[in-house]
């Protein structure tokens, strides 16, 4: 290999398996299951909640409507008296009595309808943004404890009648709702009081939002959904909120509420075309859809079919996981470019290497395929790859030593704590990867990896049980999985709808045109949910207190360690494919690299399914172009489906636009890219100007605009295409403007921000408050309101950003972040006073983009956000000099050498930094640190040495050599032997510290910390008086055990002598 | 007094629904044979599965038929024997008759005479009810018959004629 930098030692972090531990056994194996309570009735109550637009955004009224099998039953108006004037009661009276409409309070509204509908006559409850409603009409909240906890339990009436509403906030596109089970005797609990098994009803909460963010992808305000869904009512505008209540906006909430109601209509019509087991108030996600699918087609899940799958098996598995690859190759420079992406990257891969049969198979086997492996990276050739029939057989893992190989690495690059994942050359250790992955490194370093040891993986026989099922309940779109490739007949079961909806669109039919369409949607999203995501699903639960789990590795390592956040993997859970597919994609990536390559061609940047290509500059524009689509038909053998076409193609950036439209003519795009996901596609027009095709707002998307479109500067044109379509904010298209701007003029750092307006204000972060541990750092601030100014659930709060020399003086850097209540004023941003949510009690800091003292912190401006965001450098890639790519560096990257130092083990990485909220130090991945190697191993050995040696053989079922061993510090205990050794000395403890009369803590190592406190307590170890010289555990005790029992023998033997002697 | 969502009549039967955990309830014994074994309030749950309160007397050894008080005990003495589930779904809307018009303790005769409108507007409310239910039945006996043979499934059955 040549041209490899020097490598560089960097710890490596794999994701690891978890064991679960053992369920106990039932007690009886004729335990009923629980029933599903009755479904939801045809009432349906739909209620928008008006709010005022200070930080606690209380709410003032609410329209509603009553729904009865579709049918509008009743139609009202429901207010909070404290937050309404007199005059503005009077102007809801009688608007009210014009419109023939009910007029309640909110109280009245919660007794006499919400609930009456929603719990006694089990309707459904259709919102837009459920949770942020429901929380309106809130009393008083708690958090939830046990099950519930990370939920809030929210009260919405002091009648003790009924039940609170539980929500727990999943993401922004979902919640899970439900009601509580209220007080007294319900009509289930009557069920099981005579051998029923009704679980109880806990409502049937809809979320409009949630369903359409599900259906139509992407997340959608209630104005743009209702655009989509192209209802008849559509959301109406409203120059101010929060002003003195007027008829029109009333109108306008009244409209608010009757789109929400078309909407839910329009989604449920769509969602009926599934034709799935599955009602929409359980939809929160494509995955959700997805799980329905595999379901309807009466697939079982390979975890309940093989749950004895080996788990070191499982943790090599995991080991060999990465996501989609992104990377940047050139940076700050611009580049002419064509932007192409992989038709149905996931499912196109799943079809290439034959993933269905492992779907619905009833479980799979390793083979050893060393030799086959080490034989074909020897001759494998970029020709062989174009074979669809050679990626069947990529179902392979692979373990290797890597030497200067290109492989995945997932490592903290910068320095700075966060992980992110690159391709890189590795050198040393023992790491697992698929067979795709060192298909790539082969290629691109014309040699093959060093192979350890490789295991081909085969599927059992076929589930039984098998279904077909028919898309939207129509039998010319029959998918039979015993017959068909699922992901395969779904695609090209779009593509002819796709045509039959064209075909019809130009007849002039648009009704059917319009069926068709939402039939294609629906067989894109059902192929989408189904080929990828349900099979990395894991869900975090959180462990309070936190408890021992064994953490399996590569290379066999076993060892355990102690968790607060258990991933609980989801119902289809299968971590083979998860990696086998994203393995594919990867490798697809680099045969597109190696092909630009051949054809004289750099790129740009690659993002998941897809690639800039770019032109060099000894190209004219037409070989480029013509080099181009020859890289694009190099893919086109391995189509997997009937019809046939290109795999990589052409993206709707490279056309020209006309109307706003693309038309079938190709335009000089260029590129500008600064790091992974970083990047803006745009043409030049006559002027020398860009024009903005396609921009990225990764890194900005969470930030409070400074501007919105209004105030944009004249100097910058619009957008060339709606806002909507770029996916951009305002500010966004404009600092990317100035960015491509710079760029053309030489340098892009260089960016020109100055009329850019509010740039030079603190750069702030709005996040809503989506747990109850957010809304414990506003205690102090809401002790000091009442219930309707304060902080709830969420409601929002914001948070300014540090510069790096911003710590006010004194405090703890690791132990210090602000915020404040929300307020869109940004004048006030500045005023305002800051919480350090690590110490609510502390008194408040003020912020300043300039001044740094104890208790004012040095905060980011939107320039300064704005430079860094430009200058943002890609660690994980090497600049032209062979140095860290930095801020600075310009030119085109390459991987970056890593000597494989630690390996770390972690879990799933958290969400963005968007939803976790700036105290995400928690939410990152979690890291599994081996217990064993902590002061957990001291309190073990500690009980372990206080305890007979009988009862350790008891409970652990070890030999007593095998103890003694490990007492006498002989012997290292093996991963297995040290969990059952942990274990006893859990359960010891626990035994000593109850018989003291005290209860032992949940937590395992509390348990051991408190019997080891105990211990110190009692001071000096008293002996046995028996002579035996053992220490004693019990304050009273005299003698040990075996001392009493020999005691006790000899009384016996003399007795019986004394009476052999009187007879 | 703001007008209710919806009659007494349908929390009683939604009540009745989720006490038994389905929309369309029916004797798990005798198959919903028995007139009016379909009504929830003439079913229980008995170990889990759902039955009428005649089968149940049956397989206790009881009557199925039973005397309904039609205008209340209190309002008169007399009775009519009817089918046990018909008692129960007749009995269930006495409940919500206002209490004074149901006890009568002063044997008013003007409440007496609305015990009776209420007890013709109960039977007549019930019987509404079954006709309905029965419609409903043959609206679900279409829908199987359309999945099994087609739209035009009377055609194949040769039912045309009797349709005209």
């Amino acid at each position: 290999v040549t041209g490899i930098s020097s490598a560089e030692a960097l710890p490596l972090f794999l994701r690891a398996h978890i064991e679960p531990r053992p369920t106990r056994a039932r007690q009886s194996t004729r335990r009923k299951q629980s029933r599903k309570p009755v479904e939801p009735s045809e009432w349906a109550l739909i209620f928008d909640v008006e709010t005022g637009t200070d930080a606690a955004q209380h709410r003032r009224f609410l329209c509603y409507q009553v729904r009865k099998a579709g049918n509008l039953r009743r139609e009202g108006i429901a207010y909070e008296p404290a937050s309404l004037t007199r005059a503005e009661v009077e102007t809801l009276t009688t608007y009210a009595v014009s419109q023939g409409l009910e007029l309640l309070t909110v109280n009245e509204f919660v007794e006499e309808r919400f609930f009456p509908i929603l719990y006694d006559l089990a309707g459904h409850c259709i919102l837009f943004n459920a949770p942020f409603d429901l929380s309106r009409l809130a009393v008083s909240h708690k958090a939830g404890k046990g099950y519930y906890r990370g939920w809030f339990r929210l009260l919405l009436t002091n009648n003790p009648s009924f039940p609170p509403v539980y929500v727990k906030h999943l993401n922004r596109h979902a919640a899970f709702i439900q009601f509580a089970v209220p007080p007294g005797r319900s009509p289930e609990q009557r069920n099981r009081e005579h051998g029923g098994n009704l679980e109880h009803h806990r409502g049937a909460f809809v979320d409009a939002k949630t369903a359409g963010d599900a259906l139509l992808g992407g997340s959608h305000t209630l104005a743009r959904l209702a655009q989509l869904l192209e209802t008849p009512s559509q959301k109406l505008h409203v120059d101010e909120h929060g002003g003195p209540l007027t008829a029109e906006y009333i109108d306008y909430a009244r409209a608010d509420v009757q789109s929400t109601w078309e909407c839910y209509r329009s989604l449920d019509r769509r969602f009926q075309e599934f034709n799935l087991p599955l009602r929409l108030p359980k939809l929160y996600s494509e995955a959700s859809l997805g799980k329905a699918s595999l379901r309807a087609l009466g697939i079982r899940s390979w975890q309940t079919l093989q749950p004895d799958f080996d788990p070191a098996l499982l943790g090599k598995i995991m080991t060999s996981y990465f996501g989609g690859r992104v990377a940047v190759k050139r940076r700050h420079t611009v580049d002419r470019v064509l932007h192409c992406d992989f038709l149905s990257m996931y499912p196109t891969v799943c079809t290439l290497m034959g993933l269905w049969r492992f779907a619905i198979s009833t479980g799979i086997d390793a083979e050893d395929a060393t030799q086959d492996v080490r034989d074909l990276l020897a001759t494998v050739t970029p020709g062989q790859l174009r074979k669809p029939s050679f990626w069947k057989k990529l179902n392979v893992l692979v373990e290797v030593a890597p030497d200067g190989d290109l492989f995945p690495a997932r490592s903290d690059y910068a320095g700075s704590g966060e992980l992110s994942i690159g391709l890189n050359y590795l050198t040393g250790g023992r790491l697992w990867f698929t067979l795709a992955d060192c298909l790539v490194s082969t290629l691109a370093t014309g040699k093959p990896p060093r192979v350890l040891r490789a295991l081909r993986f085969r599927t059992r026989r076929r589930q039984r049980g098998l279904k077909p099922l028919a898309i939207a309940g129509n039998p010319d779109y029959l998918i039979d999985p015993r017959q068909h490739d699922f992901y395969k007949r779904l695609i090209e079961l779009r593509r002819q709808v796709k045509n039959a909806a064209r075909d019809a669109d130009q007849a002039g039919d648009t009704v059917l045109a319009g069926r068709l369409d939402a039939e294609q949607q629906a067989l894109k999203l059902m192929a989408n949910a189904t080929s990828y995501g349900i099979f990395a699903e894991l869900n975090h639960s959180h462990l309070d207190p936190a408890q021992i789990f064994t953490c399996h590795g590569a290379t066999g390592d076993r060892f355990p360690t102690e968790i607060h956040r258990l991933e609980k993997p989801g119902n289809f859970f299968h971590p083979l494919l998860a990696t086998l597919i994203t393995g594919a994609a990867r490798l697809l990536l680099a045969l597109a690299e190696h092909a630009a390559r051949d054809q004289g061609l750099g790129w740009v940047f690659c993002d998941t399914d897809s690639i800039a290509l770019s032109k060099t500059d000894q190209l004219d524009e037409d070989t480029f172009l013509e080099r181009a689509h020859a890289v694009c038909d190099w893919f086109t053998p391995l189509n997997p489906y009937a019809g046939g076409g290109r795999l990589l193609e052409i993206e709707d950036v490279n056309y020209r636009l006309h109307q706003g439209a693309p038309i079938g003519e190709l335009e000089p795009l260029y590129c500008l890219a600064v790091s992974a996901k970083r990047y803006v596609l745009f043409n030049i027009d006559d002027q020398g100007r860009p024009v903005i095709r396609k921009a990225s707002a990764h890194g900005l998307g969470h930030l409070e605009p400074p501007y919105g479109e209004e105030s944009a500067p004249r100097a910058i044109p619009p957008p060339a295409l709606p806002l909507r379509k770029l996916g951009l904010q305002r500010w966004h298209y404009d600092l990317w403007y100035r960015i491509a701007e710079a760029a053309l003029q030489g340098d892009p750092s260089a960016v020109k921000l100055d009329d850019l307006p509010c740039f030079n204000r603190p750069a702030m972060i709005a996040y809503t408050a989506t747990t109850p541990n957010q809304l414990a750092w506003f205690e102090t601030y809401n002790r000091k309101h009442t219930y309707a100014k304060q902080v709830r659930p969420f409601g929002f709060y914001q948070a300014p950003i540090l510069t790096d020399d911003g710590l006010p003086v004194g405090q703890d850097p690791d132990r210090f972040r602000l915020v404040c209540p929300y307020t869109k004023d940004q004048r006030q941003w500045s005023k305002r006073r800051y919480t350090n949510i690590y110490n609510p009690d502390h008194p408040s800091f003020a912020i300043s983009t300039s001044l740094r003292t104890d208790t004012i912190a040095r905060v980011t401006s939107y320039r300064e956000l704005a430079l860094d965001y430009v200058r943002h450098p890609e660690p994980k890639s090497l600049g032209p000099d062979g140095t860290p790519c930095g801020e600075l560096t310009r030119g085109p990257l390459e991987p970056r050498h890593i000597q494989v130092g630690t390996v770390n083990y972690i879990g799933k990485e958290a969400g963005d930094y968007d939803e976790t909220g700036p105290a995400n130090a928690d939410e990152t991945a979690t890291r599994y640190a081996d217990a064993r190697t902590r002061e957990l191993a001291e309190h073990t050995r500690l009980i372990l040495e206080h305890s007979t040696r009988t009862s350790i053989v008891n409970l652990t079922g070890l030999s007593p050599a095998t103890i003694r061993g490990y007492l006498d510090e002989r012997t290292q205990p093996q991963p297995e032997t040290a969990d059952k050794l942990n274990r006893a000395a859990v359960t010891l403890a626990r035994q000593q510290v109850r018989k003291r009369g005290i209860d032992p803590p949940q937590s395992d190592r509390a348990a051991l910390e408190r019997h080891a406190a105990l211990l110190a307590e009692s001071g000096p170890d008293r002996i046995c008086e028996g002579g035996c010289g053992r220490s004693l555990d019990g304050p009273r005790k005299r003698l040990c055990n075996g001392c009493k029992q020999r005691q006790y023998r000899e009384r016996q033997r003399i007795r019986r002598r004394s009476t052999m002697r009187a007879a | 007094m703001r007008r209710p969502i919806a009659s007494p009549q349908e929390f009683r039967r939604e009540r009745a629904l989720r006490r038994l955990g389905t929309r369309t309830p029916y004797c798990t014994r005798c198959g919903g044979r028995r007139p009016w074994s379909w009504h929830p309030s003439a079913l229980v749950v008995v170990c889990g599965r759902i039955i009428c309160g005649e089968c149940l007397a049956a397989a206790r050894g009881h009557a199925t038929r039973q005397d309904h008080h039609l205008f209340g005990q209190h309002n008169s003495p007399a009775t009519l024997s009817t089918p046990g589930n018909l008692h129960d779904a007749l009995s269930d809307p006495q409940g919500d008759w206002p209490d004074p018009t149901l006890t009568n303790p002063e044997a008013n005769p003007l409440l007496r005479a609305a015990a009776e409108k209420r007890s013709v507007a109960d039977l007549l409310t019930v019987h509404a009810e079954a006709i309905e239910q029965q419609a409903q039945e043959l609206e679900r006996l279409d829908q199987a018959l359309r999945a099994h043979l087609g739209d035009q499934w009377h055609a194949v059955l040769g039912l045309n004629q009797e349709a005209e």
